[in-house]
């Protein structure tokens, strides 16, 4: 594993070296932001550039590293969260470069080491340029053309988390403004995950600038962010070019633990506004998601849909009231709000639905015709996760929703 | 010595309200014959049943507060449940006040004149659920009765598609409808 600057980071690198041989240059996040130098990139490769010996370091960089590795997963939330409640520090106008190495080499390790365990050592197929390819992350892709690179926004995001409080910040944080890359929404997405554990730190995070327009913590936990008001739901379309798509890839069995998880609270859920806002916040994300997917020919990306749907309906006797079976609380006076309500819990049902009919369209693709290898790839996909079985379960499952739906056992026998 | 004396305010407002329900569904019509015409035999069969043509081209029928629009271009059904009425709602308020201490008589009335307001609001508030509750339960009622109507709307449409479908292909040799089952039989000379 390695950490590297690019050619953005070569001023960076030289203050480097002139703060290795002097000790006495300090690392100052504000001037590498105003220089928009602070650039790392993360690459699979081989270990190198191991500290010698381990270096004391001031209290506030001792912090900042803790949180960092919280937000990794690598401390956990009981230690983290009485750095996070601490009084407000004052903001440091520099660290040291030892620190900042610390950091990089944190984020560059931490970064690939989430990606693999999360699924990335998985042996799966999946497509590529057209193509299958099967084997694990590092096998199916080329590893020098995916490097994870990070703008100077993560560095600056944890020198304010460790001198501010999250609840209650006196100074606000602010990205800077075009410079968020794959890498940078990776980390906040890993942050977004650790932080939420933390309920008093949980309802103001999807207002936060480092998360709300994160299509990645979106993606995760649509439902956290239904109350937005002036929220618009993130483009994916990035999300499937090179090199963000290989964390689609290696996320997958995470984006299915997440949703499977909120799927089955749902049934828990009794108040009908809230759930109606959830359901509406997780249709536009998977709207947007396999809008994109489809446009980039990437259907197995959404794989974890019909792994879920695969997960929820075990048995036939699965009806509306998983999701529904909850809503108690004083219910809404109109019939119709509340089957927009209890048709907007049913997102995941009207997914399945339209991976159907990529089904159906993949099935008139002819062998000359082009996007064979990716129909043929769908329909296996299909096949496997017995999607005929689920999309008709999902369509029973709708139906049962609407008090006008034609009914099978009805016929002219009625009529007097 | 002080003498008490009471103020009494008297409020009545007539006001029309109204309460709504609405839901929309759609017809499983099979692709048989091409959309348009379809749309024809569906017109023809609603209009059996009492629904008449309005100038967008949907077909309406309107009893007892219940508004059921169907659009025979892409089978779209609207159910529609109103309620309106006239109400008079009253309210009073009083209180006893004294002549050398507390407030100002003009103070105590505008107080009353505020609690006034908002119980003649919350009184609103209460008749708008009341008629609100009668609209949706109405709506619900003759969804019951509407649900059954549309399958066999759907089954005739369907027959009838199949009948014309059958004679584009051929001649028909024998037609043969059973009505406890719904099965349709069509023998063709191709």
């Amino acid at each position: 594993m390695q950490c590297r600057h690019d050619g953005r980071g070569a001023a960076a690198d030289e203050r480097a070296q002139r703060g290795k041989s002097s000790q006495a240059q300090p690392f100052e996040p504000g001037r590498l932001m105003d220089h928009g130098v602070a650039m790392i990139s993360v690459r699979l490769a081989g270990v190198q550039g191991m500290p010698s010996a381990p270096t004391p370091l001031p209290r506030f960089e001792y912090n900042l590293l803790r949180l960092l590795r919280f937000l990794l997963g690598h401390l956990p939330v009981e230690q983290a969260e009485p750095l996070l409640f601490q009084r407000v520090l004052p903001l440091p106008l520099c660290i040291s470069p030892t620190a900042a190495q610390l950091v990089a080499d944190t984020l560059a390790k931490g970064l690939v080491l989430s990606l693999v365990r999360s699924g990335g050592w998985r042996r799966d197929s999946y497509l590529h340029r057209g193509e299958s390819r099967t084997g694990r992350l590092w096998e199916r892709h080329d590893v020098s053309e995916y490097a994870l690179e990070l703008s100077a926004n993560p560095l600056s995001f944890l020198i304010w988390l460790t001198a501010e409080r999250l609840d209650t910040p006196q100074r606000p944080w602010e990205p800077r403004e075009g410079e968020s890359t794959g890498g940078d929404e990776f980390f906040f997405a890993l942050a977004y995950d650790r932080l939420r554990q933390i309920p008093a730190v949980k309802p103001h995070l999807p207002s936060h600038p480092a998360f709300r327009g994160n299509a990645l913590c979106w993606l995760m936990y649509p439902g956290d962010f239904a109350a937005l008001a002036d929220s618009t739901t993130p483009d994916f379309t990035p999300w499937f070019q090179t090199p963000r798509v290989v964390i689609l890839e290696a996320w997958q069995p995470v984006l299915l633990q997440t949703w499977l998880k909120s799927e089955r609270a749902k049934c828990q859920q009794e108040d009908w506004q809230m759930m109606r806002q959830q359901g509406q916040a997780e249709q536009s994300v998977l709207d947007a998601y396999l809008r994109a997917a489809h446009q980039a020919q990437r259907p197995e990306l959404a794989r974890f849909l019909l792994r879920l749907a695969a997960a929820i309906f075990t048995s036939t006797k699965i009806g509306s009231d998983f999701w529904t079976g909850g809503l108690r609380a004083t219910r809404p006076l109109r019939l119709s709000d509340r089957l927009a309500t209890q048709t907007a819990a049913l997102s995941v049902p009207r997914a399945i639905l339209r991976l159907q009919d990529w089904e159906r369209q993949a099935r008139s693709v002819g062998y000359f015709d082009e996007g064979y290898v990716v129909s043929q790839f769908w329909k296996s996909e299909w096949a496997a996760t017995d999607g005929d079985r689920l999309a008709q379960q999902c369509q029973a499952v709708l139906d049962s929703l609407d008090p006008l739906r034609f009914r099978h056992d009805v016929n002219d026998a009625d009529e007097p | 010595m002080s003498r008490a004396y009471r103020i009494s305010v008297k409020e009545s407002q007539t006001q029309r309200i109204r309460g709504s329900d609405q839901i929309k569904t759609q017809l499983e019509l099979l692709e048989i014959l091409p959309p348009e015409a379809t749309a024809e035999i569906l017109r023809n069969v609603l209009a059996e049943r009492g629904f008449r043509a309005a100038e967008d081209g949907t077909m309406i029928r309107q009893a007892a507060g219940i508004r059921v629009i169907v659009d025979p271009c892409d089978g779209s059904v609207t159910v529609t449940s109103e309620r309106e009425e006239a109400i008079t709602i009253e309210s009073r308020q009083q209180a006893t006040l004294f002549d050398d201490v507390g407030p100002s008589e003009e103070t105590v009335r505008e107080q009353l004149r505020q609690r006034l307001h908002q119980e003649l609001q919350q009184k609103s508030a209460i008749e708008l659920q009341r008629l609100q509750t009668e609209a949706t339960e109405r709506l619900e009622a003759a969804l019951d009765e509407l649900q059954p109507e549309l399958a066999r709307i759907v089954n005739q449409v369907t027959r009838e598609a199949l009948k014309q479908k059958a004679a584009q292909l051929g001649t028909i040799k024998e037609l043969t409808e059973d009505p406890e089952t719904g099965n349709l039989t069509i023998k063709l000379d191709v």
